[in-house]
């Protein structure tokens, strides 16, 4: 099932930021979303009908097992795997940490999980992935956040989101600061003597000059239009260029400040997998990347996505007195209820337009924002690549400097010997693929 | 002397004649249509598929399968086709300055046409009416409220035993996909969650609360036209590639 013509230290040189597709794809997504934004759909889903329907089969759950331990996790996959004991293979899905188990059940007994059937192929659940790029990128970019959050009053923004947080913080990244951004973006750059607003090479060189505008540049270009970049890839299951997202992710969670350990390890296996196998296995890998979450155009979401719902529903459903059969026969129930529940969205939800979420009052904030950006970076162009040390964009503690994450970013990857960002992943993929042909 | 205003008209008599013929058939024709209309709005309302008969063992299985399928908003329109002079007659009566909405005015005529279904025959269930008492359940809607407006409203909600006992059926009749599927391949996917069992503001008896640790999990197929012509997961499993 796996390819013998791929080499490791090429792998590992993937994940560079000029490595030729990583670069190229922050470079144009930079033009890609400026053209959406001047348009009005920055934020519309991208028009990929979905082309299957999914048949899921809501299981009984495994009571008084988790994934913390080693022991649970193979005892998860085995039951999965016992369900098909006729199969060949099996895709298993998880959250980040049971992935990370089975990336070392299967490092450590290739034997039992790949030789013997069904194989298991481990899939990162991408609801997951992206709230883990999104907050990798909110740890190094949180000087900026946090500073926006204040200026706009917003109590609800986390110094440290979790899991949890995702919708809320992925809303005021997506919804407010960065449309706040692009339009002041936009505003500045019909100024004399701006510079072409598509090409943003020139623009970050000149950006250097004046602290704030460094960092809202350096903003958009890394933190914000990585997460939507990678939003708009889950929904229309764009599997090529959720890869080439995990190699750029590399770069920013291996700093110390994003500190993301776990997902570092897991987005290189993830990209293992996403180049190891055989053309027609590899064919089917990327085609289920994201599974259809309805019949409306963009609605991919992460295989995790399901089970998250179904977690959450049974939260909300089952009250105060709960017990095992409760929950067992809700689940039971619960293929036919979510099948209910989508079907009715056609009675319920007749030429109902898409609404804004939670009904804010985003215009009011965007404003705010762009007073605060141009009263922080200059108001025209030249004022915004004027030199400037103060830097007024971000939020410190006192006394305290902040370091650019872009410099932090520049620093890991700069690193030599043993610690150089490919030996390190060479080490990496080959000490977790054991199993695998790498090319001499 | 009044002027006789038919004289010196060659064809008086005779036109006159026609003339209240024709009025007075008309008046027929129209009383004809009355009676019509009137039997048809007098009928059991007509069902066309959009209802199903709980005494009937193949309707009820029926219903189990459509609830799966969707098509709900099809259903109504179904049932508003086939009852015309009914809906004719609801239209008339909720006639408001809202009549500019037509998905309201449709909304409008279908909950009403809900309940008439439901009030002249308690074994017959819309399969709008399943659905919105699933829904319910789904919703957490606390059981008085539910049954207060199942009370009121016959159209809107079955009970909620009643969407129990629906909800198993439509479990052993699940329609298979309509996608061929991919043989020897499946996805599974797995999450943990944590339930707080038995947790009060505080504690009576000697038993406290526990946590519920678990695993929820779900398996799918995938559809044959995913994978490349001749996929076969035997051969790639074997399969040494250069």
């Amino acid at each position: 099932m796996f390819r013998k013509d791929r080499s490791a230290s090429y792998f590992a040189r993937q994940f560079y930021l000029d490595s030729p597709e990583v670069a190229t794809n922050r470079s144009s997504r930079w033009q890609k979303f400026f053209v959406a934004h001047r348009s009005g759909r920055l934020l519309e889903r991208p028009r990929v009908a979905p082309t299957w329907v999914p048949h899921k089969e809501y299981m009984p759950p495994m009571y008084d097992r988790l994934q913390s331990k080693y022991e649970d996790v193979r005892h998860e996959m085995n039951t999965m795997r016992a369900k098909y004991p006729k199969s060949r293979l099996i895709f298993i899905a998880g959250d980040g940490l049971s992935l990370m188990r089975m990336n070392h059940l299967i490092a450590n007994q290739p034997d039992v999980y790949l030789d013997q059937s069904p194989a298991v192929i481990p899939i990162q659940g991408e609801l997951h992935g992206l709230f883990h790029g999104m907050h990798c990128q909110h740890r190094l970019y949180r000087p900026f956040i946090m500073k926006c959050a204040e200026v706009l009053n917003n109590p609800q923004i986390k110094e440290d989101p979790g899991v949890s947080d995702y919708n809320l913080h992925r809303f005021f990244l997506l919804n407010i600061i960065t449309p706040a951004a692009m339009e002041y973006m936009v505003e500045i750059s019909a100024t004399p003597g701006a510079d072409d607003l598509d090409d943003p090479g020139p623009i970050m060189a000149k950006a250097a000059a004046n602290v704030n505008f460094d960092w809202l540049v350096h903003f958009l270009h890394d933190c914000s239009f990585f997460t939507l970049d990678f939003l708009q890839s889950v929904r229309g299951n764009d599997s090529a260029n959720i890869d080439i997202l995990w190699r750029e992710f590399f770069s920013s969670a291996h700093t110390d400040t994003a500190n993301k350990t776990q997902y570092v390890g897991m987005a290189i296996m993830r990209v293992f997998w996403g180049m190891g196998l055989v053309p027609d296995l590899d064919a089917l890998y990327h085609a289920i990347r994201t599974i259809p979450s309805g019949t409306h155009l963009g609605c991919g979401v992460g295989w995790d996505w399901s089970i998250e719902m179904l977690n959450g529903v049974i939260k909300a459903h089952i009250g105060a007195h709960v017990s095992e059969m409760q929950i067992s026969n809700f689940i039971a129930n619960w293929a036919c209820m979510e099948a209910v529940q989508k079907n009715m969205k056609e009675l319920l939800e007749q030429n109902k337009a898409e609404q804004h979420w939670r009904g804010r009052n985003v215009r009011a904030d965007i404003d705010l924002l762009k007073k605060f950006f141009r009263d922080s970076c200059g108001a025209t162009w030249a004022e915004a690549i004027s030199r400037n040390v103060n830097p007024r964009i971000v939020k410190t503690a006192a006394g305290h400097s902040v370091k650019k994450p872009w410099k932090q970013v520049e620093e890991v990857m700069a690193r030599r010997g043993v610690n150089a960002p490919h030996a390190y992943i060479e080490r990496y993929v080959r000490g977790m693929s054991p199993f695998f042909p790498w090319q001499p | 002397m009044a002027p006789n205003k038919r004289k010196g008209r060659h064809d008086g008599p005779e036109l006159e004649s026609v003339a209240a013929l024709a009025s007075q058939m008309a008046d027929q024709a129209e009383l004809e249509e009355l009676r019509a209309f009137k039997c048809a709005l007098m009928r059991p309302t007509q069902t066309a598929g959009a209802v199903f008969d709980m005494q009937t063992p193949g309707d009820k299985l029926l219903l189990a399968q459509a609830i799966w399928l969707g098509g709900y908003n099809d259903s109504m329109l179904c049932l508003r086709e086939a009852n015309p002079e009914l809906v004719s007659v609801i239209n008339a009566q909720t006639k408001s300055q809202y009549d500019a909405d037509p998905a309201r005015v449709r909304r409008l005529v279908n909950g009403v046409l809900l309940d008439i279904v439901r009030a002249q025959n308690q074994f017959k269930v819309p399969l709008v009416t399943a659905a919105f008492t699933i829904l319910s359940d789904v919703q957490g809607v606390k059981h008085t409220f539910h049954e207060v407006i199942r009370r009121n409203f016959s159209g809107a909600l079955m009970t909620t035993n009643w969407g129990d006992g629906f909800l198993e059926l439509a479990r052993a009749n699940r329609p298979a996909p309509d996608d061929e599927m991919l043989e020897g391949v499946q996805v599974g996917v797995f999450d943990n969650l944590t339930m707080k069992l038995n947790y009060g503001s505080y504690v009576t008896q000697e038993a406290g609360g526990e946590m519920k640790h678990m695993t929820n999990w779900l398996v799918a197929e995938l559809p044959r036209k995913l994978a490349t012509p001749g996929f076969n997961a035997e051969y790639i499993c074997e399969l040494q590639y250069i």
